[in-house]
């Protein structure tokens, strides 16, 4: 058996000093994709922003057979982890979309054919021509979910997590969103509330649920039933 | 003769200040607790300057001049440090930064006036001056420190943004300084704006009064104001590049 990608052990993630999900053991090898659901607030947000350094969290946090503690670790980590946020707002600060989705593959000092590889597939996969030179500030709700999305393809990371990616988009972006992700070969954690998103997906689910234990059921049959509980 | 003026200007002095504590007590403003303290040591703080300065001119030690300056300094960096409102760095630093920040960027300026001889090493010029400069330097570290950390408690949604999108200490420090420094020199602007329209500036009215000519004071007055803004302006970058440089950029919640 490989090694897991990312694996999360006896985690436990705090919010204004509280706990407010506790011991979750989640594994997730290369290539593997799943969704994680639960009510509002539950922490699923707190969750994804603890793996990425920003939320405080206890346990171990393991990538790649290496654990991530240090502030350096956590570089090493969003460099093969890309991260969407629920909010597109938080990532879309630069003055047009051309910068924006050309932002990250500058940071990481990305050769510059590879990057216009990416950048012409990202633009063609979610039809961004139109937008490129478009103040990031002025788009549509919808334009800034895709826009959000594709700043963090243009770097390719290996592994993505999406805080409710299909949020406020229309029937054809929506599809365009759900094949997309269906079709990566990426490691990807999905959070959504989404009941079409997930049957579409048809991938494990990891419901979190208040009490802070944590189920992991197969798609299909049982799926059904948990997501009226939820 | 020149006695009996101070004691003139003195007791007006008071007269002032009496008049505004009583209305101040009538009416229960709760300024005057703080007044009449405050009104006694600024007295004191004064002509103690004044006798230090006049004892240094009869000395005429340049040395001692630097020594003094050197002093304030220490004494500016303290106070940045004691005002100083993101608590994620400690005060040791924040001391140690400051005082390199001030000492850098207004050094800079004194060296450069002495060079080309506008300034001279004499007490009763050189340490007015160097009071003026570090004291900007120091307040525009009070104030970028509050906007500093205002901002990132706003916007800390979209730092956090940035770094997961790989975003290093540069390109976070430069986001920082962009939004923060035009708000801390907005007084000095406001400043430069205003002079000769709205008001004459202290020190060209020190000038014309003691019988300098006008065109004299308004010229020492435009490049004191051009100081001022320099030092408002570079002391807080290079205090943000030295300690983010050393110790990082830290959110509120530090990782
Ligand atoms: N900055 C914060 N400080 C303290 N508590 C917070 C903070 N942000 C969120 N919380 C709390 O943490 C809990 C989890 O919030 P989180 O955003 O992770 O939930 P979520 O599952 O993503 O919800 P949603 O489905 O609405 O996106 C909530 O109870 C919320 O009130
Ligand atoms: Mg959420």
């Amino acid at each position: 058996m490989t090694e897991p990608f990312l694996e999360l052990r006896n985690f436990s993630v705090y919010r204004g000093g509280r706990a407010i999900l506790t011991n979750l053991n989640i594994v997730l090898h290369r290539g593997e994709k799943i969704v994680i659901a639960g009510v509002n607030g539950v922490g699923k947000t707190s969750l994804a922003e603890a793996i990425l350094g920003f939320v405080p969290f206890k346990g171990e946090l393991i990538l790649e057979g290496k654990p991530v503690k240090e502030k350096k670790d956590f570089k090493i980590l969003r460099r093969k982890v890309g991260y969407v946020f629920q909010n597109p707002d938080n990532q879309l600060f630069m003055p047009t979309v051309r910068d924006e989705l050309l932002f990250a593959p500058k940071n990481y000092k990305l050769p510059e054919e590879i990057v216009e590889k990416l950048f012409q597939k990202v633009v063609n996969t979610f039809n961004l021509t139109h937008l490129l030179d478009r103040p990031t500030f002025k788009l549509s709700f919808g334009q800034k979910r895709l826009v959000s999305l594709a700043c963090v393809l243009t770097y390719d990371p290996e592994m993505l997590i999406l805080d409710e990616p299909t949020n406020g988009l229309d029937r054809e972006n929506w599809f365009k969103v759900a094949e997309f992700l269906k079709k990566s070969d990426k490691t990807l954690m999905v959070i959504t509330h989404d009941r079409e998103l997930i049957s579409f997906l048809g991938w494990r689910v990891i419901y979190l649920s208040s009490l802070s234990f944590v189920t992991s059921y197969p798609p299909k049959e049982e799926l059904k039933e948990n997501l009226r509980k939820g | 003769m020149e006695f009996v003026q101070s004691l003139k200007e003195v007791i007006l002095a008071y007269l002032l200040i009496l008049s505004v504590v009583l209305f101040d007590i009538k009416n229960r403003y709760g300024v005057w607790k703080e007044l009449l303290p405050v009104s006694v040591f600024s007295l004191i703080q004064l002509t103690f300057i004044g006798f230090v300065i006049l004892y240094l001119t009869k000395v005429g030690n340049s040395f001692l001049n630097l020594l003094v300056i050197l002093f304030m300094t220490v004494n500016a960096a303290f106070i940045s440090s004691k005002r100083f409102k993101l608590k994620a760095y400690k005060p040791l630093w924040v001391f140690v930064f400051s005082f390199f920040a001030i000492a850098f960027t207004n050094y800079l300026l004194l060296f450069l006036y002495w060079l080309i001889d506008v300034l001279r090493t004499e007490a009763h010029m050189i340490i007015p001056f160097a009071g003026l400069l570090i004291a900007a330097g120091m307040r525009s570290i009070s104030l970028f420190s509050q906007y500093l950390t205002d901002l990132l408690i706003k916007e800390k949604d979209i730092l956090e943004g940035m770094f997961a999108l790989g975003a290093g200490n540069r390109v976070v420090r430069n986001y920082l300084l962009k939004k923060a420094i035009p708000l801390t020199t907005v007084v000095i602007r406001d400043m430069l704006k205003a002079a000769g329209i709205v008001h004459i500036p202290g020190v060209m009215v020190g000038l014309l009064m003691a019988g300098t000519h006008p065109i004299v004071a308004a010229t020492m007055q435009f490049l004191v104001l051009a100081s001022m803004l320099f030092s408002m302006f570079f002391t807080p970058i290079v205090f943000y590049y030295l300690i983010t440089h050393f110790r990082g950029v830290f959110l509120i919640n530090p990782r």
